[in-house]
């Protein structure tokens, strides 16, 4: 029993040291971190990641520099397999990713690291927004038209991608007519294609939305919007997104056409690849093992920006919207939510993609 | 529309705008200098540091940065062989040439001035087609694309010197080449022998640097003189003489700016393939074409003119659609947007003066940096009279960099050396190497446009659409002046000369057969996938196995008549030990990496290298390392901001 006492009063002494002890330099201090992105330079996550980049050291005790690179290919894999692989769990390396969650969910058999067992600090999230071209199928306004359209042409970028996924489980759903056009290389061929009218349908971050879609088709007339995806919480509830607001939600759309909510195997295997990936469009971690003093000061730095005026301001004039940030344990949650989806819930998916 | 140009002016003439525009010249020549880095890499690194400015000031830094890396890009390519980035991959056909006759001055004379009046036309462009803009782009749907990239296969045959045959296969080559990892449709890797690395595909510019960098690199080891085979006294034409060659071809000029601003205003083909379609174009359409590849002085007009008037094209949808063309243009619209500008409409009508400087923008960088070149011209030829033993570690410096870029993975200096190989056995066996990299180049983009228009439209009703019936046309025609001009060359020279240096039997058949066997091994595994995985590669290959049997037949030809001749076989031995030689450094140096990292392996192998082959003193070995150590450190390390290998001992 005095053994006991002893060890704890000893761990209490180390605890209370290493807290309070104000001499004690930062993890940080005199240190450079290295950014590390899984995307091109010039894409979406780039920028965002430049962005977060400029910001997160400050907030950081030690106030360590911030270097970004870039660790394409594969779709995002071949970063993934560097921070599990290769990368030091030093606390140095720090991902900003657009994380392949889908390609985790589906077994993709490049992926060759298991995404929770990383260390998550948080992320940003973003909706996906659905428009439509006005002369598609006959003449659309709005959703409510959708089911009695003529088939129309429906653009995404790969099959197996979330947006694809979405995009098609949609009209699905909707039982609209439409034909499926896979394969454009990123938004900007995609929204080339549809200004061509090449193909009719498709849908976009928030970022595309407000950026490119919505100058060039909705307010030139030439494209509707229908409708966004919204997050659902632990009882299927659907969580609005303010930055939104005067968009009907798909669930709202359904509910109008149908007389009732969505429901159903394809349904939920929507909910679920919408819910992780709006909430991680992007995400960042490190690698597991990294010291808790490095995982504590990184966590804390992104609790700190919703409160950094200078990021909101620079987030908010890129994507014309507010920064959803959402914090490490949500995050965790999401990457450990799509390591425990049911084995079936896999098979509508991979039986929607025409697979075995 | 007079005032917005006007009020565009004064804005760009404003301080500090015009400050930060001169800034990025400065970097952009830099950036387009060193082989590897481009104004893409320039500009991801740039745009972080244009947060904080005022709109002009950051659009001047960036704008400046991008107009002329295709200017200082020649450099490399005419001095070394090597393209300084993707666009100016066909100057080195003429150019290079041009460098070893002792010419170089004259082809940076030539080269930067074509570089200014194709940057400031295609700026003129980019400001005339601000009204027209729309019904252009909008008439291009991947149906158009596909006819596009069949007509840069077309252009094949002249770019494939005496050898249109030859060149086919290297094109067909190259376009397998480019199906290596992911479909684009389907979620099958293709050809990816089981790495990772391989999934994204086989990255461009390892493959480039391999295929033209090592080879010439190997010849001026080999050598051992100096690049330029005339002494420099002999060297009677100079800059002067260039820029009066480039006023003299103002007509080529005129007609290549067109090429480079629609090539350019295309989104998706852009850089790597304007300077080939240039340069096609030039050969196409020149009377007297025999001296093309052998130092034609509008073999580096052509596509230097074409590439900077790309720049004021790519602008066009960027600006007025938010559809980037490019990744480097992807880059310009992120610095865009976090400005607060949105593309679109707008660009044209409410933010019509600054729509207007960034045309100003483009059309002073262009002759700024042509100009500050020109002054510098003289001084950079020295280097062709510098001893190839001297030259040679720091190229390997930049080369190795410039490939590790890609991905930042031991892979890609694993491609680099395979393709150094394969294309030293090209070179030495007459093989042209450009068609395989604008097979490699056109490939993904036709595969995807093919495969959208399938599924987009019923059946072939696309091919009647009026813009392919013209491509149509113009692709025919390419056909057949390839075919007659080879038949022209053949009545008039009776030895082919296939491409520089001598043609070695041994080594035609060899690399014949190797084009055989990657055909082979190409086509095996198309028929077990399905269709919209397997069927382009399959069509590739079936063509490319035809047409390399005759290619292995002709060269089986081409030994026995010289067996008959009495002629050596295998002129090129005493070449292939020099390779051979040259290969074992390169290997020593990938393994003191993996050892021991690049910081430690780059700097040792130029002072090694420099004192072991280049019979200099240690203290100049030393020199070197600390040079290059310098450059790894400071520019790499910190400004490119490269992850390093992770070596054993310092992981």
């Amino acid at each position: 029993m005095p053994r006991l006492a002893a060890i704890v009063l000893g761990g209490w002494l180390v605890a209370l040291t290493s807290v309070a002890n104000p001499t004690e330099v930062p993890f940080y201090q005199g240190k450079r971190i290295t950014f590390l992105i899984n995307f091109t330079a010039g894409g979406p996550t780039d920028i965002e990641g430049r962005i977060v980049a400029r910001h997160l050291g400050k907030h950081i005790p030690g106030n360590p520099r911030i270097v970004v690179r870039n660790m394409p290919g594969a779709g995002g894999i071949a970063g993934t397999n560097y921070m599990g692989q290769v990368a030091k769990p030093d606390g140095l390396t720090v991902a900003f990713f657009g994380p392949p969650l889908t390609q985790q969910l589906l077994q993709d058999s490049g992926l060759r690291v298991d995404l929770s067992e990383f260390v998550w600090l948080g992320g940003i999230g973003q909706p996906l927004v659905c428009f439509i071209r006005k002369d598609a199928g006959g003449g659309i306004e709005d959703a409510q038209s959708l089911p009695g359209l003529d088939e129309f042409k429906a653009a995404g970028i790969r099959p197996t991608t979330s947006l694809d996924l979405r995009l098609r489980m949609a009209l699905d759903l909707l039982g609209a007519k439409y034909r499926y056009v896979s394969g454009y290389r990123g938004t900007a061929n995609l929204v080339a294609g549809i200004m061509q009218n090449e193909v009719q349908y498709s849908c976009g971050t928030i970022l595309t939305f407000h950026q490119i879609i919505e100058p060039n088709l909705i307010r030139p007339g030439v494209a509707a919007t229908l409708w966004y995806f919204p997050v659902t919480d632990a009882d299927g509830q659907q969580v609005p997104d303010p930055r939104l607001k005067g968009i009907p939600t798909f669930i709202d759309v359904y509910e109008s056409l149908k007389g009732r909510k969505p429901e159903g195997p394809l349904y939920e295997a929507m909910r679920l690849i919408n819910n992780y990936s709006v909430a991680m469009q992007r995400a960042s971690f490190v690698p597991a093992g990294t010291p808790s003093e490095a995982v504590g000061a990184l966590r804390r730095a992104w609790e700190a920006l919703p409160q950094d005026e200078g990021f909101v301001a620079e987030y908010t004039r890129l994507v014309k919207a507010p920064p959803d940030l959402v914090q490490a344990t949500a995050v965790q949650a999401h990457v450990a939510a799509v390591r425990g989806i049911a084995p079936d819930t896999v098979a509508v998916i991979k039986q929607f993609l025409g697979g075995p | 529309m007079f005032d917005a140009a006007l009020n565009g002016l004064a804005a760009v003439a404003a301080w500090p705008a015009i400050g930060y525009l001169f800034l990025g010249v400065l970097l952009g020549l830099w950036f387009g200098a060193v082989p590897g880095l481009s104004g893409l890499v320039g500009m991801a690194i740039l745009v972080p540091f244009t947060f904080a400015m005022e709109p002009a000031s950051a659009l001047a830094f960036l704008l400046g940065t991008f107009a002329v890396t295709t200017t200082s890009d020649t450099i490399a390519s005419v001095l070394l062989g090597i393209p300084g980035t993707a666009a100016s991959q066909a100057t080195i056909l003429d150019g290079y040439p041009m460098a070893m006759k002792g010419e170089a001055s004259r082809a940076f004379g030539a080269a930067f001035t074509a570089s200014a009046i194709g940057g400031l036309l295609g700026a003129v462009v980019l400001g005339l087609s601000i009204p027209l803009v729309q019904p252009l782009i909008l008439s291009f749907t991947q149906a158009e694309f596909f006819m596009l990239t069949l007509l840069g296969l077309a252009m094949v045959g002249a770019l494939s010197g005496n050898s249109v045959l030859l060149g086919l296969i290297a094109a067909l080559i190259g376009l397998g080449l480019s199906y290596v990892g992911y479909s684009e449709n389907g979620a099958l890797p293709r050809y990816w022998l089981g790495a990772t690395y391989l999934l994204e595909g086989l990255p461009l510019i390892p493959v480039v640097l391999g295929l033209f960098a090592l080879p010439e690199l190997i010849d001026l080891a080999a050598r051992g003189g100096t690049l330029s085979s005339v002494p420099k006294e002999r060297v009677s034409s100079g800059i002067t003489t260039g820029i009066a060659d480039a006023l003299r071809n103002w007509w080529l000029m005129l007609r290549t700016t067109a090429i480079g601003a629609y090539v350019g205003m295309l989104p998706g083909l852009g850089g790597s393939i304007v300077d080939w379609v240039a340069y096609g174009h030039a050969v196409q359409s020149s009377k007297e074409n025999e001296g093309f590849g052998k130092g034609d002085v509008r073999g580096v007009i052509a596509p230097e003119t074409a590439n900077n008037a790309m720049k004021g094209g790519a602008l066009i949808p960027t600006i007025a659609f938010g559809i980037p063309g490019s990744a480097a243009m992807a880059i310009l619209m992120g610095a865009l947007l976090i400005q607060g500008m949105t593309p679109g409409p707008d660009m044209l009508t409410t933010r019509l003066d600054f729509t207007f400087s960034l045309v100003w923008m483009l059309a002073i960088a262009n002759v700024a940096g042509a100009l500050l070149l020109l002054l510098l011209a003289r001084h950079i030829a020295k280097v062709t009279f510098i001893r190839g033993h001297l030259l040679v570690p720091v190229i390997v410096v930049f080369v190795f960099m410039g490939s590790w870029l890609a991905n930042n993975s031991i892979g890609d200096w694993v491609v680099l050396l395979v393709f150094g190989s394969v294309g030293y056995l090209m070179k030495r066996g007459g093989v042209p190497r450009p068609p395989m990299v604008l097979g490699l180049v056109i490939g993904p983009i036709m595969e995807n446009a093919l495969f959208i228009t399938n599924s987009v439209h019923d059946g072939l009703e696309w091919l009647a659409r009026p813009i392919c019936l013209v491509i149509a046309v113009l692709i025919a025609a390419s056909i057949v002046f390839a075919f007659l001009r080879q038949r022209r060359m053949r009545t008039q020279t009776k030895a082919p000369v296939r491409e520089r240096g001598a043609v070695d039997p041994t080594a035609s058949l060899l690399a014949a057969g190797l084009l055989l066997a990657a055909s082979i091994w190409g086509l095996a595994p198309t028929f077990n996938w399905p269709a919209d995985v397997g069927q382009i590669p399959m069509l590739t290959f079936i063509l490319a196995v035809g047409l390399s049997l005759i290619g292995v037949w002709h060269s089986v030809r081409a030994i026995r008549q010289a067996g008959a001749d009495g002629s050596d076989l295998f002129p090129s031995r005493p070449e292939w030990g020099h390779a051979g030689h040259l290969l074992l450094w390169w290997l020593a140096l990938v393994g003191i990496t993996v050892a021991a990292g690049q910081l430690i392996a780059l700097p040792a192998f130029a002072a090694l290298y420099v004192i072991v082959k280049g019979r200099q003193a240690w203290w100049t070995g030393a020199l070197y390392a600390v040079g290059a150590w310098v450059l790894l450190y400071g520019v790499f390390e910190h400004i490119v901001g490269v992850l390093w290998y992770p070596s054993l001992l310092f992981h």
